[in-house]
């Protein structure tokens, strides 16, 4: 190939690498792509006007100057952005030396690598929709390049073709290529932690999140949903307060004595990557598998730190009895700082002289918040020295944080062990799919206490004070005024943003589907999957047979491609006018005539004719048949049909010798 | 149709379609490229990629890019199979000039989209095709001749990589591609001169007395007449084809005889005699060729001058006796 012919496609490759480049934007430094993008705009601007593309000594130099300022702009770190942004410069470098068709080829897998490179930075169902689409302009690039015509129509035609038919090879290697190693979650998602609790409570760190909707994690219940007042989602309990936060205390325990209560509730959580080694579950967790453990203060633990998604499967009871659980041995709950909050102290006291069982004291300290006159506002004034005397007996205004603290310390101080539990209340389901969504805005802190006969025994202060908080959700059970600083937006759009928040929820569905079926796909799904299939797979060899299972499936597949479904069962007619005169040659053969190699039909019915007059006239009316179908292309379906059975009924016998003409003439002369 | 009908068609059609898989597999091979492998060598880094990371996404897109390798396999496959070289001729060619085969093709079933057909050898041109549909169709090759004698060259093949590259379909002629090489001409006067003063019409040298005045009569054609004497006047009449015949075409007969070149190299001797027929023939005098175990006697016309030339082609050299 000539140069020129090669350097005409430089601006396909560049269109196809622009393409790729589309989903990196915003994960490699901005200027490797306004590097490569200008270097692309001047190569193209080069050809176009048909000057000499580089020289070696400044493709030199450029190459130099991008790998030194992607090393120094990176700070020497190699990890995938430094690799992957040092991919581009060379890409790019490589456009301005092609001369040669290998050249292109060779930009065209460089292309292939980067456009799938995406995986190291995002696996979002937005990524696996687009990725294909550059695959596919990289691929028409490779087709044009062999293609006569030069143009784009044809190519990208035919790659399209190419791709869709991948995709069942794809799907049938996906399923059955054995996964090695579990919880295979991309690398996507890293560093993009959402944000949610810490493990320190204090005043605002659940009103602050009311006001976002990301989504926490989502749900799919495997048995009937409970009801919604039972949606607690516990994350992890604080038993230490200071006066002003409460934290957690590192001292727990697995859990050794199950929890006992009615029917389990078994889900599936997707938890969003919140950089944290808590997850959290439906109160209370009953059995956790792999590398999760459920704690003594029944919080669900991870070996390591949630950096990307994460899919756990745990069973709850929502109808409890935790007797058999002490806190002995654990910080203890009924710890308190030496001083402060004079008010609430004396306030203990009386509730502990007028009950007279540890419940009653508890019963009683939720009716003094009953009947108080608080109320539910998510910017309670500021709270001063003794922020729960202030709240208590003098703004009586604040958010869940701020009553389940105040109703913990209330009932520490009446002795009672209690602490405090952060997590979700409430879930939204998904209208389009069967899960449901916990998003930040749920987010919930309530109090635990310990009581003798039923053990730890959830309380929860702030429906006491708000009881529409569960029912309608956080939002609707604030004072409308600060319902509508959460939403601005909503009260101006109206059905619009309804109408947004469908289209959100469906594509929340798809997503989560994407990352169930694709991204979720991990060794014990795929165990469960091929086990309904009847594969069992334990153990090399079987590893190997599923591999061969998945190359003869792709065999299937390429057979099935190769003569399409029509001509699988049914021969083109022309093969069917042509199988119909082997067939008849093929009787003639058996009966002692053997079509010669150079014999046309015409010929060998000649001979026929000579050589056995019996069958003349069927073999001549068969043969101008075959002649007419094949060569003068007549008589259609219903010639083709009546040859065949003409063939059919054509079995000619093998002549007696002594009838032969040959000796019969022999003996007459 | 029945079940057991099904299961028998069905097997049969598999069973056609292994043997016509195998049988086209060894016919016309179809293989992986250098672009091939390197293109399984980047699906194996991916791969390795995404098995380090447990990246199902990565494992989607590379699963993706081995389909579009595979089914790209079965498109070559597609496009070309069935292509068939059916034969090649050439004219005969001097020594040194490109000899021109025409390989007649025949198209398949399918699109026969960018086929290349070429000799495989460093002197011969590629040519490429698109669109084989039509049943017959013929393609001229060029090959470069070096010496005289039957040129047989290299495998002459119909290849295709179409559509991505990554694999090659390609179908060989069956047998060889021949052709004869006359010697190259060599036109020297010391050998016209020579031939001249040893034929017996001593003055045929000068052209203004060729003898085609004496005109004596008209004869039936006969194949290798040349073309200039044939009488076009009667032939427009309706007669039919006749060769006029003129008293001096005897007397202007040349024999071109081996012994009578003054040339010690056998090779340039033939190259020299080649020249004299050639000359001979464009004149259109009747010459004969003498050569030392063979002759041919003198005639003229198109079978003739082949005639003369094949035998210096194919007239072996062997040591001056």
């Amino acid at each position: 190939m000539t140069q020129s012919s090669a350097v005409f496609h430089i601006p396909a490759l560049i269109v196809a690498l622009a393409v790729n480049l589309v989903p990196h934007i915003g994960w490699i430094p901005w200027w490797v792509v306004l590097g490569c993008c200008a270097g692309w705009l001047v190569l193209w601007h080069r050809i176009r006007t048909g000057r000499p593309v580089a020289a070696p000594r400044v493709r030199r130099l450029l190459t130099l100057i991008g790998i030194l300022a992607v090393l120094v702009g990176t700070g020497g770190a190699l990890d995938r952005y430094t690799a992957v942004a040092l991919l581009w410069i060379l890409a790019t470098v490589k456009l301005m030396e092609i001369e040669t068709r290998r050249d292109v080829v060779v930009g065209v897998f460089l292309a292939y690598f980067l456009g799938v490179s995406v995986v190291f930075f995002s696996s979002s169902l937005t990524a696996g929709l687009y990725v294909p689409i550059g695959l596919w302009v990289t691929t028409a690039v490779l087709v044009r390049l062999h293609d006569a015509g030069g143009g784009w129509r044809r190519p990208l035609k035919i790659s399209l073709k190419l791709l869709v038919q991948a995709l069942p090879v794809a799907a049938v290697l996906f399923l059955f290529f054995p996964r090695v190693h579990g919880g295979l979650w991309g690398l996507g998602g890293a560093g993009q932690a959402v944000s949610g609790f810490s493990d320190v409570l204090s005043p605002g760190t659940v009103s602050g999140l009311v006001p976002s909707r990301e989504v926490a994690f989502r749900v799919e219940f495997h048995s009937p949903v409970p009801d919604i007042q039972k949606l607690y989602w516990r994350g992890l309990t604080f038993d230490i307060f200071d006066g002003r936060s409460w934290r957690r205390s590192g001292e727990r325990f697995r859990m050794q004595n199950p929890v006992s209560g009615g029917r389990p509730v078994h889900y599936t959580i997707a938890m969003e990557p919140h950089g944290e080694r808590w997850l959290f579950v439906l109160d209370l967790p009953v059995e956790a598998r792999g590398r999760l453990a459920v704690y003594s203060d029944f919080t669900l633990m991870k070996w390591r730190k949630t950096e990307r998604k994460f899919i756990y499967t745990v069973q709850s009871r929502v109808d409890y009895r935790s007797a058999g659980v002490s806190w002995r041995g654990e910080s203890d709950p009924r710890q308190l700082p030496a001083h402060g909050n004079p008010r609430t102290r004396s306030l203990a006291q009386q509730l502990r002289r007028k009950a007279e069982s540890p419940a009653e004291i508890v019963d009683l300290g939720l009716r003094f918040l009953q009947e108080g006159g608080f109320r539910y506002t998510l910017n309670p004034p500021l709270l001063g020295d003794d922020p729960i005397d202030s709240l208590l007996f003098k703004v009586r205004q604040g958010y869940c944080e701020h009553y389940a603290s105040a109703f913990a310390f209330l009932m520490r101080a009446a002795g009672i062990p209690a602490r405090l539990v952060g997590g979700y209340l409430g879930a939204e389901p998904n209208p389009y799919d069967d899960y449901w969504l916990v998003r930040q805005l749920h987010a919930h802190a309530w109090v635990e206490v310990w009581l003798p006969h039923s053990g730890w025994t959830r309380r929860d202060p702030t429906l006491v004070v708000e009881p529409n908080r569960i029912l309608q959700g956080a939002a609707a059970a604030l004072p409308p005024e600060e319902r509508d600083n959460l939403r601005p937006w909503r009260g101006r759009l109206g059905t619009l943003s309804d109408l947004w928040g469908q289209v959100q929820l469906g594509w929340d569905a798809a997503e989560n589907r994407w990352d169930r079926w694709i991204l979720g796909y991990s060794p014990a799904r795929q165990r469960s999957i091929l086990g309904r299939l009847g594969l069992e797979i334990d153990g090399a060899a079987s590893k190997a047979v599923l591999l061969l299972i998945a190359a003869g499936i792709c065999g299937l597949l390429a057979v099935f491609y190769r003569y399409g479904f029509q001509r699988f069962f049914r021969d083109s007619p022309d093969d069917e006018v042509q199988r119909a005169y082997w067939i008849f040659c093929a009787r003639l053969a058996r009966a002692g005539l053997l079509r010669r190699p150079h014999e046309g039909p015409l010929d060998f019915a000649l001979r026929i004719t000579g050589e056995r007059p019996d069958l003349a006239e069927e073999v001549n009316t068969i043969v101008w048949d075959y002649i007419r179908l094949r060569y003068a292309n007549r008589g259609g379906p219903e010639a083709l049909r009546l040859l065949r059975r003409r063939v059919r009924r054509f079995r000619p016998r093998r002549k007696r010798r002594a009838f032969s003409p040959h000796r019969l003439n022999h003996v007459n002369t | 149709m029945t079940p057991a009908n099904a299961v028998d068609k069905t097997i049969r059609a598999v069973s056609s379609l292994l043997k016509r898989g195998v049988r086209g597999l060894r016919r016309a091979r179809l293989l992986p490229t250098r672009y091939g492998w390197a293109y399984l060598l980047m699906l194996g880094a991916m791969l390795a990629g995404s098995i380090n990371y447990g990246n199902n996404f990565g494992f989607l897109l590379t699963f993706l890019l081995t389909g579009v390798g595979l089914v790209s396999m079965l498109h070559t496959w597609r496009n070309a199979g069935g292509v068939v070289l059916v034969s090649g001729s050439a004219a005969p060619a001097f020594a040194g000039e490109p000899a021109a085969f025409e390989v007649a093709v025949r198209g398949g079933a399918g699109a026969g989209a960018a086929i290349e057909i070429n000799i495989e050898s460093d002197t011969a041109a590629k040519t490429k095709i698109d669109r084989v549909a039509e049943p017959h169709r013929r393609v001229r090759l060029h090959h470069a001749t070096r010496r005289r004698g039957r040129m047989r060259t290299g495998p002459c093949t119909a290849t295709s990589v179409y559509p991505l590259g990554l694999f090659r379909w390609r179908h060989c002629l069956a047998g060889y591609l021949e052709c004869l090489v006359y010697p190259a001409p060599l036109e020297s006067d010391a050998a016209l001169t020579a031939a001249d003063g040893d034929s017996p019409g001593d003055e045929a040298v000068d052209e203004r007395r060729t003898g085609s005045d004496d005109f004596q009569g008209l004869n039936a054609y006969r194949p290798g007449d040349p073309l200039p004497r044939i009488s076009w006047k009667a032939s427009a009449r309706g007669l039919g084809l006749y060769t006029k015949e003129f008293a001096g075409s005897g007397g202007n007969t040349r024999l071109l005889a081996w012994d009578s070149i003054p040339e010690a190299d056998p090779e340039r001797k033939i190259s020299m005699l080649c020249g004299l027929v050639l000359a001979a023939h464009r004149k259109g005098n009747a010459y004969g060729l003498e050569l030392p175990g063979q002759s041919i006697p003198p005639g003229g016309g198109e079978a003739h001058r082949h005639r003369c030339l094949a035998a210096l082609a194919d007239f072996p050299i062997t040591e001056p006796s």
